[in-house]
């Protein structure tokens, strides 16, 4: 009697577990085939390009018969945390979206695989996709850069036309036409300009530029077009530190603190909005925005924003240039089979099919990118900005660095300390030897 | 009767039918203010979720602080069960990505359900034996179970990862489910504290009467105990139902990711891109709502549990 009850409850436990055993999905991250079909897996971060690149699969797969295609997509702030214990647990992806190359050791270099002269055919991310060792790691996926973005009516209203908008000079002294446009722009609560007497720097109502004072060590859409623009860089590909502690660009962080001290900008964290929420909502007339906000500014109901150059320093124009690149994993098993994926998603044809599906990203050749601007030109979005910023040399490539993340945590802090006015300019020496140990992996 | 207690007994039904309001004090008109102020911060957000829920991402950047939806809409909800086409779906600053919403549903109601049975079911059979049957090395187990409650759940996670891929296991089903299932300390814990307060009485008179252990555990013991482990089951399910990041470690294609893991594609798309705010509000409502339908059901008892547990 006993035990069949234990018996029983065995069997009651078991069951449940059997039974949802019996209706599991097929196992393996990895790529699995049927018969002599190989399913290379790729990964991204962004759905919008999950989405867009799908669009490729059928072309690839009718030319390639026998490679099959999944496409997955994991939100961003896990991506790389799924990436890592998918390498420890040997189920990695074929190839996959990566920026930076994070994880090199793991990357499987391509120089055997590519054909002579295959990098050539990319206009922009070709530096970026070297590794440490001068070999290519991946193709150039994408680009983005950053702008300016500007109420059309605001400028209008202030009595400035849009060509001084698009060729505005500034230099760290005196801010050039910049700052004169900026002052002009700014309105306090009683309707005064900035650049008008009794100008109440502490009551503004419409800020003439967006943030600039932002936390951030590559300052891509806020200080940096304007630092850059001196002619200082920031650091070499795989450089062991970063040089904040030049002479260019103090003068230039000075000027920025200037300018929220005079009331032109937002000072630090006053706002938590985006940049299209503070043009949208009127707050600010004009901001640093990256080229990916350019659907979103076009969007906007109500209000028209115009697109301009960054602004034209003592060096020329400056931008900094943020490429994704598609990697193959070097635990991959079937290679050839992998970069044939690899190769046809990143050719002219389908670049184009993709990027103008949902505009969701800048193709690296130029031939899509000029596709991608026609078929944004026909929904009432500019892109030439950013093609003149390819075309005339603007552009610097974020080329990488190791421990990028932890980098991030050690110097973000530093920047927001300086901005808050805790720290002055002695800071940046301090900031170029943290940034030596977070990328040598021994910061405390 | 005297005419004394005739009097009491008057004065006391008349006390009884006739009971004095009282006029509302000062005290009690703040109370009650600092009542709906409480109520008011606490329930904001979420009206704030659903009015952001009901937007349009567009027309909410030109209002960002408006108190109602702005461009009223429900392409969101439209985009987090899978209805809106991804042109509709970008036309609203959507991302395109579709979501397999009726999947990801069962699959977290399997992956809940399956789950919080099993652990219940395992935890109950380990607590009585802990509490009522002799055998050698119990208190040593039981020191060993305490142990184990004081080990963070985060340091389990990548063992219990490379275990469950080393029995080929990831991506299925039991690899989901398994290790949530088998083992849960606080669960044992719990439930013999309330065994070992339960009256041996009724378990002697049943022993006298015939009964084995086993039966006595079913017929008398967990009927007993029907309140502590009705707690386990609510508490369990909920926190199985929001649980991210065992299933995003285990699995690897949508066919097998429940409905939070799904609804990660509302999340911020990219470090640069903006992210879709009036679908993630939505999809953070949907993802909530079986919590809150649970809530309502059996709300009191779950307030007395969480009193009775002492933790969340």
């Amino acid at each position: 009697m006993r035990r069949k009850a234990i018996a029983a409850c065995i069997a009651a436990a078991v069951l449940p577990l059997s039974a949802a055993a019996c209706s599991s999905a097929t196992s393996g991250g990895g790529s699995s085939g049927t018969g002599s079909d190989y399913t290379v897996n790729w990964w991204t971060w962004d759905p919008n390009q999950a989405a867009a690149y799908e669009q490729c699969i059928p072309g690839f797969e009718k030319a390639h018969p026998g490679i099959r295609v999944q496409v997955s997509q994991y939100d961003v702030n896990d991506y790389f945390t799924k990436l890592t214990a998918d390498f420890v647990a040997g189920n990695a992806p074929d190839a996959f979206q990566d920026s930076l190359l994070t994880d090199v050791g793991e990357l499987q270099p391509l120089n055997s695989y590519l054909s002579s002269g295959q990098l050539n055919q990319y206009s922009v991310g070709v530096s970026s996709v070297k590794g440490p060792d001068g070999q290519p790691y991946g193709l150039p996926m994408d680009w983005a850069t950053a702008a300016m973005y500007y109420n059309e009516s605001a400028v209008k209203q202030a009595g400035l036309t849009e060509q001084q908008i698009q060729n505005m000079t500034w230099n760290p002294v005196n801010g050039g036409t910049f700052e004169k446009i900026v002052a002009h722009l700014t309105i306090d609560d009683n309707g005064v300009r900035g650049d008008q007497p009794g100008f109440d720097k502490n009551h503004i109502k419409q800020y003439g530029i967006g943030v600039l004072d932002a936390a951030d060590f590559s300052g891509q859409t806020s200080w940096f077009p304007f630092a850059a623009s001196t002619g200082w860089t920031m650091r070499g590909p795989w450089a062991t530190s970063f040089s904040y502690d030049n002479p260019k660009f103090i003068q230039t962080m000075d000027w920025v603190k200037k300018l929220v001290a005079d009331g032109y900008s937002p000072s630090f964290n006053q706002s938590t909005l985006s940049d299209s929420q503070l043009v949208g909502s009127g707050k600010v007339a004009m901001t640093v925005g990256g080229s990916w906000e350019a659907t979103t500014f076009a969007a906007l109901p109500g209000i028209k924003v115009g697109i301009a150059p960054t602004v034209d320093g003592p060096a020329g124009r400056r931008s900094i240039n943020n490429s994704n690149m598609n990697v193959m994993w070097q635990g991959s098993k079937d290679k050839q089979a992998t970069f044939a994926w690899m190769s046809y998603q990143e050719s002219a044809a389908c670049q184009t099919k993709a990027a103008t599906y949902n505009g969701s990203f800048f193709p690296s050749i130029s031939s899509s990118m000029n596709a991608l601007v026609s078929y944004e030109q026909a929904k009432g979005v500019d892109l030439s900005v950013f093609t003149q910023q390819r075309d005339q040399g603007e552009l610097i490539d974020q080329v990488p660095a190791k421990n990028w993340t932890e980098i991030g945590n050690n110097l973000n802090p530093i920047f927001e300390a300086y901005f808050l006015g805790e720290k002055n300019d002695s800071v940046w020496q301090q900031a170029d030897q943290v940034s030596a140990q977070s990328i040598a992996g021994t910061a405390p | 009767m005297t005419t004394e207690s005739l009097r009491v007994a008057r004065v006391a039904r008349v006390a009884k039918v006739a009971p004095r309001r009282r006029r509302p004090s000062a005290l009690r008109s703040l109370s009650w203010a600092y009542i709906i102020a409480v109520i008011a911060v606490t329930a904001f957000p979420f009206y704030w979720m659903l009015r952001t829920a009901l937007s349009n991402n567009y027309a909410l950047d030109t209002k960002p602080s408006s108190l109602l939806p702005v461009g009223l809409t429900l392409g969101p909800f439209e985009r987090v069960f899978g209805l809106a086409t991804p042109a509709q779906a970008i036309a609203q600053g959507g991302s395109g990505a579709s979501v397999p919403f009726a999947r990801a549903f069962l699959n977290s109601v399997i992956y809940a359900s399956v789950v919080t049975v099993c652990v219940v079911f395992f935890s109950t059979l380990a607590a009585y034996a802990f509490a009522r049957l002799e055998w050698r090395g119990r208190s040593i187990m039981f020191r060993l179970v305490l142990f184990a409650l004081m080990v963070p759940g985060l340091m389990t996670f990548l063992p219990n990862f490379l275990f469950i891929k080393d029995l080929g296991l990831l991506n299925t089903y039991p690899g989901l489910i398994l290790p949530g299932a088998l083992f849960s300390a606080f669960d044992i814990f719990f439930l013999r504290q309330f065994m070992l307060g339960l009256s041996r009485e009724i378990e002697e008179a049943a022993l006298i009467d015939g009964a084995g252990k086993l039966r006595i555990l079913f017929r008398i013991s967990i009927p007993l105990t029907s309140g502590p482990i009705a707690t386990l089951c609510i508490l369990g399910f909920i926190s199985m139902w929001n649980d991210y990041f065992w299933p995003l470690l285990v699995t690897s294609n949508n066919e097998m990711a429940p409905l939070t893991l799904a609804l990660g594609v509302f999340q911020q798309a990219s470090p640069e891109s903006m992210p879709d705010w009036a679908g993630l509000m939505a999809a953070t409502l949907v993802s909530a709502l079986p919590m809150l339908v649970l809530f309502m059901i059996c709300g009191r008892k779950i307030i007395n549990s969480i009193g009775f547990t002492g933790m969340k």
